[in-house]
């Protein structure tokens, strides 16, 4: 790759100046001669050079070039991310050296275990210009494990200061030793840096190293040959749960067999296995297959059906309406097959209020102004924020559905695929599910309509009537199975819904509309909490956007 | 010079619940003293003598505006 020439260049240059600058911290831990001393401080200031011509080059290559390939572009993100941790260890060995200076005899530090923490560090810095031109995952791992291993060492290290701390007669030098044992630690941490750099360069995907091992294991657990570097992962982020997933195609079947790559905390994935085998043994067709399932430690992975179609929400987004008809309407057919089914006589209580309390912290932190205090005017009073929650609380506590039914859990329009070739819905994201009230999924669904940033006109009035006719539909089965509490019990779950829904809109308008429905709702519900709630019914234009 | 004191609020009521606001001004307006809270702080109002009153109404599309307005100064 010789247009990549200067860049490769520098980089080798620079993995040389820092091992060098390794080796010589090392020695003038043994013998601290002024001269090696100066020595590593010049060489920082030469590797600081180094790191700002490769931050340049990486710009300017990135910028300057038309038609760079992505791969291009990955490998230079790579070096550039590669360059800024590199010059960090440097900076850490200076750090170091600065340190000594305050131990009171140099031998002190001799007592403890330092070597193998320069060894670790500088095996791993010789895999990085092999890991990175030949797209060596091996070395990639190696250079993350050297991280791990580094920690391990800081540990014991950490340990025997802390024991000896008590009866030290010079606790400076125990705290020096310490600091410098922290440095080695930090060097580590950029190692794994440069280590999760190459696999990015490789797969074109930022992959934590316990993302990638944990995909590397999935594969290998469902017998699968294809070589990992020819995998092809297309991540499709989910932030807001902290899983990482992926859509991982097959290069060597040209129609594109895809499947889909989840992980995270174990506990959240664990679950969402569980509650998918469940939907399996009711609704097979419903939800994902499961190809494999591994635990390491806290986090977890599934390999899962990659299930054809778009979500609901695009079907409105296109504003074709024959198509989010035909969606919908294989929603709502789903949805009373699986209530009719699942029914049971067990009463439940969602507890939307609960819900709220544990999320509006986070609502407050964006939106400060929300946590408003009692308005009076004249006689008639409204009352603070805390009052309303407290007054929903103990109205909520008799307020429960008679009857329980097998729910989604996170309704949320992204989570149904609509597959129009089969005549299907599909479930997915299911770590929720459980037995509960189906009115939870009700009031998920109809803000998951409501809160999407969109304000054409077409696309309103498209969610509009899809959660007018939602709406219709949910109330009948209500009807139908004598629940005469639904209205009520909406009205909670959409105060919930609506008010937890503003801590992710940040224009301010919007989350307003929000806001004031939800307190709209509480209002009406407290006026009628005297009254027989089987005579409370939702105002029809409350999940419905206008624009004041 | 007084320090400026204000009082605003704003909310998605119906017409039933608009109705208890406007109730709780013409009372304030009968007795002569509109009082207002909000965050500990209290503004008391005392219409009387000359009030000036706009009632401005738009309606376009879908969307209507209906504003009402009183202006009066303290009497001594």
């Amino acid at each position: 790759m010789p247009y990549f020439h200067d860049l490769e260049e520098k980089i080798r240059f620079m993995v040389l100046e820092v091992s060098r600058q390794l080796e010589d911290t090392l020695k003038i831990i043994h013998d601290p001669l002024p001269d090696l001393v100066d020595k590593v401080k010049l060489r920082d200031d030469r590797i600081d050079n180094y790191k700002s011509i490769l931050e340049n080059l990486c710009f300017s290559r990135i910028h300057g070039q038309s038609n760079l390939t992505k791969e291009k572009v990955d490998f230079i993100r790579a070096v550039n991310i590669i360059s800024t941790n590199l010059e960090r260890i440097s900076d850490f060995s200076v750090n170091i050296v600065a340190q000594l200076g305050y131990l009171s005899r140099i031998d002190f530090l001799h007592a403890y275990n330092y070597p193998p923490f320069f060894e670790q560090i500088s095996n791993a810095l010789e895999e990085v210009v092999p890991g990175l031109f030949n797209k060596d995952l091996n070395h990639a791992l190696s250079i993350c494990r050297a991280e791990f291993m580094v920690d391990k060492l800081y540990k014991r290290s950490f340990d025997k200061i802390i024991e000896e701390m008590d009866s030290a007669a010079d606790k400076r030098d125990l705290i020096t030793c310490l600091f410098i044992f922290r440095y080695l630690e930090r060097m580590g941490d950029s190692l794994l840096n440069i280590g999760e750099a190459i696999i990015f360069s490789v797969f074109g995907e930022k992959l934590k190293v316990h993302q990638y091992q944990a995909l590397v294991e999935s594969l290998d657990s469902i017998n699968n040959n294809i070589a990992i570097q020819d995998v092809g992962f297309e991540s499709i982020w989910e932030t807001r749960s902290g899983c990482r997933i992926g859509k991982i195609m097959d290069p060597a079947e040209r129609s594109g067999r895809a499947v889909l790559f989840k992980e995270g905390k174990s506990r959240k994935i664990f679950r969402e296995k569980e509650n998918i085998e469940a939907w399996r043994k009711i609704f097979p067709s419903l939800v994902p297959k499961i190809y494999s399932y591994n635990q390491s430690g806290d986090n977890a992975s599934m390999l899962l059906e990659f299930l054809q179609g778009c979500s609901l929400q695009e079907t409105v987004i296109s504003q074709h309406r024959e198509t989010m008809e035909n969606a919908l309407f294989l929603l709502k057919e789903t949805l009373s097959l699986v209530w009719d089914e699942t029914i049971k006589n067990t009463p439940v209580n969602a507890g939307f209020i609960s819900q709220l309390v544990q999320r509006i912290d986070d609502v407050l932190m964006i939106h400060p102004e929300f946590n408003f205090s009692e308005v009076r005017i004249g006689s008639f009073t409204t009352p603070s924020l805390n009052h309303v929650i407290k007054i929903l609380s103990e109205l909520e506590n008799g307020l429960g559905a008679s009857f329980s039914v097998f729910i989604h859990g996170d309704l949320n329009t992204n989570n149904i695929i609509y597959n129009q070739k089969e005549q299907q819905v599909y479930f997915v994201d299911l770590h929720r599910s459980c037995y509960g009230d189906y009115v939870q999924d009700v009031a998920v669904f109809l803000v998951s309509n409501y809160r999407k940033p969109l304000f054409d006109a077409g696309v309103r009035q498209a969610i509009n009537h899809l959660n007018q006719e939602f709406y219709s539909f949910t109330r009948q089965f209500a009807a139908e199975s004598g629940d005469i509490t639904y209205d009520a019990r909406l009205a909670l779950g959409l105060i919930r819904s609506f008010f937890t829904s503003t801590r992710f809109e940040l224009n301010r308008d919007f989350a307003l509309s929000m806001y004031q429905r939800a307190l709209y709702l509480a209002e009406k519900l407290i006026s009628h909490q005297n009254l027989p709630w089987k005579d409370f019914s939702i105002p029809g234009d409350v999940f419905k956007y206008s624009r004041f | 010079m007084t320090k400026e004191k204000k009082f605003s609020m704003e909310s998605l009521q119906d017409r039933q619940t608009i109705c208890k606001y406007l109730e709780a001004l013409k009372d304030g307006f009968q007795d002569g003293r509109i009082s207002l809270s909000h965050q500990d702080e209290t503004l008391i109002l005392e219409p009387g003598g000359l009030i000036q009153l706009s009632i401005k109404a738009r309606k376009k599309d879908e969307e209507i505006q209906l504003s009402i307005n009183f202006r009066w100064t303290d009497q001594d």
